[in-house]
């Protein structure tokens, strides 16, 4: 009886299937013509200059990763207003590439090989910076990395055909251990410290400032990243009294340990500080916020640049009042200007003469001091801000998550080109001849 | 103005005569032969040790290892530790329960846990948080009930393979469910006004929070060992994982069983989310991140035992409290490592019950 009545259904659906099927293709065929139809008449016969952008849409960074991604469609769509780079249209190919390295790869291969991109811009984790990077030097593609702090990114696997937007963990860790030295004159510090490659640099980088200022480090405790409880840990440095606490954590880490931290009322005892935060991890804190940290962009910057910024943000993204601006914003926007910049002063989409264009260009990077791109490591040199963490009583917004207190001139807090060979064991980028397709 | 090349060398040689500072406090013998780091600290409670380690362990490439296990500290790691095992207890103890009644091992555990913290999560503006308490777990202990009797109960007869497939999917799917609803962000949950802020007792610091958690969770527990012992119900439900054959030749509706041990399971697993969203806050991976701790406790207490689940969840947390404190970096294997070497010592655990899953 079943067995009947399934084939009875299946050969009804057979003749509905054909039907349905022709129509549903002619109507889809129909559309695509009409929608591809807009933009190519647009570029007036000029191809358009196609940008691979890679962010994690998904899984742990997915705020953040649509913020970056947020602030390039911004950049595009000015450049695009004032009639493209070279009278060529900006086209942006989104790839959606969470925390693994593994994704990261296969999406820069695609991106670069199937879809022809003439840049890739983008990546948030360090880990898939990496990959992404180390594909796009084989490919003999410029990269334009966002978001990643990792020293290594400018250090250690510097390649000729990366650039990195973000200041480094060296940066943001100086910038912090200077400013906390300065102000707080403290002698003795404890670090809680996530127990990767990240963290150890953070508290490297946080001691080589502080020791200026003559403060010793009384303890370190290395916690497995995704560690949910510090209580012990806060306990411990409680038993050894130092001036302040720095916490070289980041995403979920830190705000458990924030959270913790109010709980076990670390802030009457010593103060908090670590190298590097942000809006995410404030919202997860809420009250509890707390601490001094580095960031290389916040709203609250008072230049007309990026306030006329901010508020194209806010109008474009969210009708949110809570809702601002946030670095991730900014470095997607700021690459992506530059990017279209470089291409124009170079008068062509070429490998060598972009790299050639951004090597050593200052300009002006929404800050008080103008930025540029280092020649001999392809960092971004800017000013790193000095932020206070705070939950106002009258909290109205992300705006009110961090008080700049105070910022440092990228030089002062970049390594110099001593420490960067030091650091690299004497290698330097590879010649612009090895770059020839 | 800043980073010159000296900067790091000065830093350096001040630790470093910090270390031959105080090395010279401690005996000569001692400075000769470096004394291995895991030993020291329980041969000299009471006095600030373990700098004269230091070198040993920079040589280990864990610089710096410093801790100091003095009464004070051993008090509040002790306290620290009971808290952290009782949360854990109160989810293993439903887990176990579970696993001897209905020999299904439940990987939907995890996201119960992680929705009882979304609930308050949802509920908190309207109620408060001591609604919550109370509400989250009977929400979610009526939720566990309608999944065992609509999707677990027809896995039964089959292998245990796939009731695992069958939770562990569940598991996986609740999970984006509620990234679906609520977001990626972890949301903060205040602690509740009366608890916020510390006991100071000058030598030692409790957090008010914990310690209501420790004599809350303890006071439950005593109920749950009332209820399973000394009532009807619960002690079907207890033979019923000594012999589950028998329990249903006398008679006793074993369906009517399951559906409600699988309830209070939830209701519990519900409840550790609550009393820990104020800790480590709610955030979706939340879940699968607390249910290899607790299966690890289970193990450890041995499958099927209410005292086991008890004794290996407070076992964990002192474990791992002091752990911190000695060397913070093994805190996460250290549970694995206890695991191992209570189970080369008892195969089934601390109580486990003979013949379950053999």
């Amino acid at each position: 009886m079943a067995k009947r009545r399934r084939e009875g259904k299946r050969g009804l659906t057979r003749r509905e299937f054909l039907a349905t099927s022709g129509v549903v293709a002619a109507g889809l065929t129909a559309a695509g013509f009409a929608g591809l139809g807009g933009p190519y008449a647009l570029a007036a016969g000029k191809p358009p200059i196609l940008i691979g952008n890679i962010e994690p849409l998904s899984g742990p960074y997915a705020d953040s990763g649509l913020n970056e991604q947020q602030g390039a469609i911004l950049a595009n769509e000015e450049c695009n207003a004032k009639g493209g780079v070279l009278g060529r249209e900006i086209k942006m190919i989104s790839e959606d590439a969470p925390s693994n390295p593994g994704i990261g790869t296969q999406k820069a291969i695609k991106l670069i090989k199937r879809d022809n991109v003439n840049f890739v811009t983008g990546t948030l984790t360090s880990s898939v910076t990496l990959a992404v990077a180390e594909v796009c030097a084989n490919e003999k593609v410029l990269f334009m990395a966002f978001g990643s702090h990792s020293d290594d990114t400018t250090m250690k696997k510097a390649t000729r055909t990366t650039f990195r937007t973000t200041s480094s963990n060296w940066m943001l860790s100086t910038a912090v251990g200077t400013v906390v030295g300065e102000k707080w004159k403290p002698k003795t510090c404890y670090h809680i410290t996530a127990d990767y490659t990240w963290g150890h640099t953070a508290r490297d980088s946080m001691n080589r400032a502080l020791g200026k200022y003559g403060c010793k480090e009384v303890g370190n405790d290395f916690t497995p990243l995704g560690t949910k409880d510090f209580s012990a840990n806060l306990i411990k440095a409680r038993g050894l009294k130092p001036d302040v606490l720095i916490l070289n954590l980041y995403g979920a880490d830190q705000v458990n340990c924030i959270k913790q931290c109010k709980e076990f009322g670390i802030a009457k005892e010593m103060r908090l500080c670590g190298p590097l935060s942000g809006v995410p991890m404030m919202k997860g804190t809420g009250d509890a916020a707390d601490g001094v940290w580095g960031l290389t962009w916040n709203c609250n910057v008072d230049t007309p640049g990026s306030q006329k910024f901010r508020e194209a943000i806010k109008k474009k993204f969210s009708d949110s009042p809570q809702f601002d601006a946030t670095y991730r914003h900014y470095l997607g926007y700021i690459t992506h200007l530059q990017l279209f910049d470089a291409i124009a002063r170079a008068g062509s989409t070429d490998l060598v003469p972009v790299i050639k264009a951004l090597e050593g260009h200052k300009f002006d990077g929404l800050k008080w001091n103008p930025s540029y791109w280092r020649d001999f490591d392809h960092q971004n040199i800017q000013d790193v801000l000095v932020c206070q963490a705070q939950y106002p009583p009258n909290y109205k917004g992300w705006a009110d998550y961090f008080k700049i207190i105070s910022h440092v001139k990228g030089d002062d807090c970049a390594p110099n080109r001593e420490d960067w060979k030091k650091e690299v064991g004497g290698r330097e980028l590879e010649p612009y001849e090895s770059l020839k397709k | 103005m800043l980073l010159a090349g000296d900067s790091q060398g000065s830093f350096r040689t001040v630790t470093r005569a910090n270390i031959v500072a105080q090395r010279q406090w401690t005996s000569s013998s001692e400075q000769a032969y470096p004394p291995i780091a895991v030993r020291r600290p329980f041969r000299q409670i009471h006095r600030v040790s373990a700098a004269a380690m230091r070198p040993r362990a920079s040589a280990l490439g864990a610089s710096n290892m410093t801790f100091h296990l003095t009464l004070p500290t051993i008090i509040n790691q002790l306290v620290n530790g009971f808290a952290l095992g009782t949360l854990l207890v109160l989810m293993a103890v439903g887990l176990t329960i579970i696993l001897g009644l209905m020999r299904v091992i439940n990987f939907t555990h995890g996201v119960l846990y992680a929705l009882g913290a979304y609930v308050v999560v949802t509920l908190l503006p309207y109620l408060g948080f001591w609604p919550c308490l109370i509400l989250a777990p009977v929400i979610l202990g009526l939720v566990g009930m309608a999944m065992e009797s609509t999707l677990i109960r027809r896995v039964y007869a089959r292998d245990p393979l796939h009731t695992m497939l069958l939770t562990f999917g569940l598991a996986l799917m609740i999970e984006d469910v509620t990234r679906m609803i609520w977001g990626d962000a972890a949301y903060p949950i205040s602690t509740p006004a009366v608890l916020a802020g510390v006991i100071d007792l000058k030598m030692v610091v409790f957090s008010k929070y914990r310690v209501f958690v420790i004599f809350f969770c303890g006071a439950l527990l005593t109920c749950l060992w009332y209820f399973l012992e000394r009532t009807h119900l619960g002690k079907t439900i207890l033979a019923g994982t000594f012999d589950r054959e028998m329990v249903v030749a006398l008679g006793i509706p074993i369906n009517l069983l399951f559906t409600i041990t699988f309830g209070i399971g939830a209701g519990l697993a519900a409840l550790a989310g609550v009393l820990n969203a104020p800790i480590q806050g709610v955030f979706p991976p939340m879940g699968s991140a607390i249910l290899m701790p607790c299966f690890v406790v289970v193990i450890i207490g041995g499958m099927g035992s209410f005292w086991g689940a008890v004794i290996g969840g407070l076992l964990v947390g002192v474990v791992v409290s002091f752990t911190v404190e000695i060397f913070s970096a093994a805190s996460e294997v250290i549970v694995f490592v206890l695991m191992a070497i209570v189970l080369l010592v008892r195969p089934r655990g601390i109580a486990g019950i003979e013949g379950l899953l053999e």
